[in-house]
C-alpha cells in the first residue's frame, strides 16, 4: 500500500477521447513526493522540447501531494503545471480551497491532459467514475455560474470545481483557472493551455479516504501546529484579517510596489491611501470566515458590498497581492475599485497580479504620452483613477478593443504596440508580484532565477527578508548561497507536499518533514529533504534547460533591482546585485551558472534522474 | 515629550497611542519602549517593526520632536 497518495493517477487525451488510469509509483512518490515534484517529472518525459504550449502535445497537470485529504494541518493545496505559453518554460501555479483534497478523495493522486478536443468539454469525476462531458451550453458562463450549473448538472451539491472563465476561453495569455468561486492556481499561464484545449472545466466528487501510515503522530503534530498558531501574533492576524492586513504598512514601508515600481509609497502613495486599501478598513464588509480544506487558520472571508460605485453583493476579501497590484502599484486609493476589479478577474478567470500590473504599465505609458487616449479606447488612464481601471479591466474582461490586447499581460501589450518595452515590470516576460527586491534582496535571485519565475513564493533568503524591516547586512551579496539555497529546497519539499506556505508563519520548518514521514511511513529526515528538494528543483530547471532557457536567458526588469536606484523613502538608494546573488546560489546547487550546465555528479547523486542526464550529457552515463 | 503613534499591520491591542519620552530620544528609544509595553508574543513583531516620523520614512537614529506623529510598520509579507 502507498500510504499518503489516493495510488492512482489520470491520464486524459482530449484529442481522442481516451482516458487512462494508471498506478502511481512508488518510486516516482518517494523521490518525488507530489506538486510539481511529480509535475516536472511527468511534463518531461511526456513533452519534448519545443512543444507547443497551445499545440495538442502540450499537457497540463492537477496535481495532490500527500499531505492532502489526510488530516494534516494545511495540506490543502493542489498545483497545476504547464509549459508557460509566456516565458516558453516551465511553470507551475498553486491554489488552495476544496478541489485538490476532493480529487484526491475521487481516487486520484493527479490528473494529466493533453490533446485538443474538437468541441468545449468537461471532464467529471466521481469516486474513480471519469467522463469527458460536452461543456457547449457552458462555453461563455463565468466561473461562479459554472461551479453552480455543475452542481445542478451532476446532482451533486458537494462538486468542486476548477473552471476557466471567458478569458481562458479567449485564451487570455494571463488568464487562469478558478476553483471555489475565488482560489486560484493563477500564474505563469494556466488558463489559456486550458481554453486552447477546449476544456471549460473539471468537476471532482470524492468520498473515498486517503491511507495514512502513522495516523495517531499526524494527530500529535496537529496539536503542536495549532499550539504554535495560537502564540503567533502573524499568523492571528492572518486569520483574522487575510493577507491584506499588511497592506498599509507594505505599501509605506517599501515592501509593495509603488507607482509601476518607480514610486515611494509615503510620497507618492501616503497613509491615508495606504489605510484604506487594507483589509481592516474594509473588514466591514465581512460576513464569514473562509478556510481552505484543512487549514486552521483561514485567511479567507466573504464580503457583501453593496455600497460604492460598483456594488458587487457578495464577493470574496482579496488577498494582499490583489489589493497591491490594484492600489500602491497604479496609486490607486480607491477600494471599491479594487474590489470591483478582484471580482471580475475572479468571475472571468484573471490573475489578478498580472491583470494589475498590467493595466499599472499601460498607466504609465498612457501618463508618459506613449500610449493614447484613441489606443486606450478614449479612456483616461491617470494614475489613481478607479473609474479608468475599472474600465479597462471590464474590457479586459469582454476582450474589447484596447482590453483584448491588454488581456495578453503587459509584455505582449509592449510587443503588439511595439512601444513602452522600457516600462514592463516583468521576469522573463511574467509580471513581478507585490514585493519589492529593493526591500527584499534575495527575492530579485528568486524572482530572476528559479525555473519558475516571477515568484514570491519560491523560497530562498527573500521570503524571510519580506518579514523584516530593511537591514543594511541584507545587501551585503557575498555568501548568500547556502542559505538560499536551504531556504529554496525547503520550499520545493512544502510545495510539493501540497502545504500551504502560510504553515510556516507558525509551524516550525521541520513540521513539513514530520508530516510527510508519519503519512507516508518514509524516513524524512533533514539530508532527505534536501536531497529531494534539489532533485525536484533540478527536474523543473532540466525542462527549461531543454528547451534552451538558460541562466543568463532569465530577465528580471530594472526597476526591481535598484537601476536607478530610487532617490527617497525606505528604499532610497539601494541596488541588488542579482547576477552575484544567482551565481552564488547556482555554484550551491552544482550548477554552472555561465554554461547553465548541472554538475553530472551532482545529478548522479541525486538519483532518478537518467535522463535528464541522458539529455544533457549523452546517453554514456 | 510625547510621541503619538499608529499602528499598519499587526494589530496592537492594548499597546499605547501616546507615548512619553526623554527630550532628544530617537526611534530606537521608541522602538525599545514599546518593546517593553508590549506583551512577549508582540515583542518580536516591534523588533521587526518600522517607522514614519511625520510621514518621513525614518531610521533609528531619528530624532524625535514632541508631538511627533509616528505610524509604526509591521511586516507582514502575505499574499
Amino acid at each position: 500500500m502507498l500510504y499518503g497518495y489516493a495510488g492512482k493517477m489520470l491520464f486524459i487525451d482530449l484529442s481522442t477521447g481516451e482516458i487512462e488510469e494508471r498506478e502511481t509509483p512508488k518510486e516516482l512518490a518517494e523521490n518525488f513526493i507530489g506538486g510539481y515534484g511529480f509535475g516536472a517529472k511527468i511534463l518531461y518525459d511526456m513533452m519534448k522540447p519545443g512543444t507547443d504550449p497551445l499545440g495538442p502535445d502540450s499537457v497540463i497537470g492537477f496535481i495532490t501531494g500527500p499531505t492532502s485529504a489526510t488530516k494534516a494541518w494545511f495540506g490543502g493545496r493542489y498545483t497545476v503545471v504547464n509549459k508557460s505559453p509566456i516565458t516558453g518554460g516551465w511553470n507551475d501555479a498553486n491554489s488552495g480551497g476544496y478541489f485538490g483534497p476532493e480529487l484526491k478523495k475521487a481516487g486520484y493522486d493527479a490528473l494529466f491532459i493533453k490533446g485538443i478536443s474538437p468541441k468545449p468539454v468537461y471532464i467529471y469525476i466521481n469516486d474513480g467514475k471519469v467522463e469527458i462531458r460536452d461543456a457547449s451550453h457552458l462555453w461563455g458562463m463565468d466561473t461562479k455560474e459554472v461551479w453552480e450549473a455543475l452542481k445542478e448538472e451532476t446532482g451533486e451539491p458537494k462538486v468542486r470545481v476548477t473552471a476557466i472563465g471567458p478569458a481562458g476561453e479567449r485564451v487570455s495569455l494571463i488568464s487562469c483557472p478558478i476553483n471555489d468561486g475565488h482560489r486560484a492556481p493563477a500564474r505563469g499561464g494556466t488558463g489559456p493551455i486550458m481554453g486552447s484545449k477546449k476544456l471549460k472545466a473539471i468537476a471532482v466528487r470524492g468520498t473515498q479516504d486517503i491511507p495514512v501510515a502513522h495516523p495517531d503522530k499526524v494527530l500529535e503534530i496537529n496539536k503542536k501546529v495549532v499550539e504554535a498558531m495560537k502564540n503567533n501574533q502573524m499568523a492571528q492576524a492572518f486569520g483574522t484579517f487575510g493577507t491584506g492586513v499588511g497592506t498599509p504598512a507594505s505599501a509605506l514601508n517599501g515592501d509593495s510596489p509603488v507607482k509601476n515600481w518607480a514610486g515611494v509609497g509615503v510620497i507618492d502613495f501616503g497613509e491615508e491611501k495606504a489605510e484604506k486599501m487594507g483589509s481592516i478598513a474594509l473588514d466591514r464588509y465581512k460576513t464569514k470566515k473562509y478556510n481552505c480544506a484543512s487549514c486552521p487558520l483561514g485567511c479567507g472571508a466573504e464580503y457583501e458590498v453593496n455600497d460604492g460605485r460598483w456594488p458587487l453583493g457578495p464577493t470574496e476579501r482579496p488577498e494582499y497581492e490583489t489589493a497591491a497590484a490594484f492600489g500602491s502599484t497604479m496609486l490607486c486609493g480607491e477600494p471599491d475599485a479594487m474590489l470591483k476589479c478582484n471580482e471580475i478577474c475572479n468571475r472571468y478567470g484573471f490573475d489578478t497580479i498580472s491583470a494589475g500590473m498590467t493595466i499599472a504599465w499601460a498607466m504609465e505609458c498612457y501618463e508618459r504620452g506613449i500610449l493614447s487616449k484613441e489606443e486606450l479606447d478614449g479612456i483616461e488612464l491617470t494614475w489613481g483613477n478607479g473609474e479608468a481601471i475599472v474600465k479597462i479591466m471590464e474590457k479586459m474582461a469582454d476582450g474589447e478593443g484596447c482590453g483584448a490586447i491588454l488581456s495578453h499581460g503587459s509584455q505582449y501589450a509592449a510587443n503588439y504596440w511595439n512601444k513602452g518595452k522600457e516600462y514592463l515590470q516583468t521576469a522573463s516576460g511574467i509580471e513581478l508580484p507585490m514585493h519589492d527586491p529593493r526591500h527584499s534582496p534575495g527575492l530579485a535571485r528568486t524572482y530572476k532565477y528559479d525555473p519558475t519565475p516571477g515568484r514570491h513564493v519560491k523560497g530562498g533568503i527573500g521570503g524571510v527578508q519580506m518579514l523584516e524591516p530593511i537591514k543594511e547586512e541584507n545587501y551585503i551579496f557575498d555568501g548568500t548561497g547556502p542559505m538560499d539555497l536551504g531556504m529554496t529546497l525547503f520550499t520545493e519539499v512544502l510545495n510539493a507536499s501540497s502545504m500551504c506556505y502560510f504553515s510556516t508563519l507558525s509551524a516550525p520548518p521541520e513540521t513539513v518533514y514530520k508530516y510527510i514521514a508519519a503519512i507516508t511511513g518514509m524516513n524524512f529526515d533533514q539530508q532527505t529533504a534536501f536531497n529531494t528538494g534539489l532533485r525536484i528543483f533540478m527536474m523543473r530547471y532540466a525542462f527549461n534547460l531543454r528547451e534552451g532557457i538558460k541562466p543568463k536567458d532569465m530577465t528580471l526588469t530594472k526597476r526591481a533591482i535598484g537601476e536607478p536606484p530610487l532617490e527617497a523613502g525606505p528604499l532610497k538608494g539601494y541596488r541588488v546585485d542579482v547576477e552575484k546573488l544567482g551565481r552564488n546560489f547556482f555554484k550551491e546547487a552544482g550548477i554552472d551558472f555561465d554554461t547553465g550546465l548541472p554538475d553530472k555528479a551532482v545529478l548522479k547523486r541525486l538519483g532518478y534522474l537518467d535522463e535528464v542526464i541522458k539529455d544533457i550529457y549523452g546517453e554514456d552515463k | 515629550m510625547i510621541v503619538k503613534l499608529k499602528y499598519m499591520g499587526v494589530v496592537h491591542d492594548g499597546m499605547p497611542d501616546v507615548l512619553e519620552l526623554e527630550e532628544g530620544a530617537t526611534v530606537k528609544t521608541l522602538k525599545n519602549a514599546l518593546k517593553d509595553a508590549s506583551s512577549i508574543d508582540i515583542k518580536p513583531i516591534i523588533a521587526n517593526a518600522s517607522f514614519i516620523v511625520n510621514n518621513v520614512y525614518a531610521d533609528e537614529d531619528t530624532i524625535l520632536e514632541d508631538n511627533s506623529q509616528v505610524i509604526v510598520l509591521t511586516p507582514l509579507g502575505g499574499g
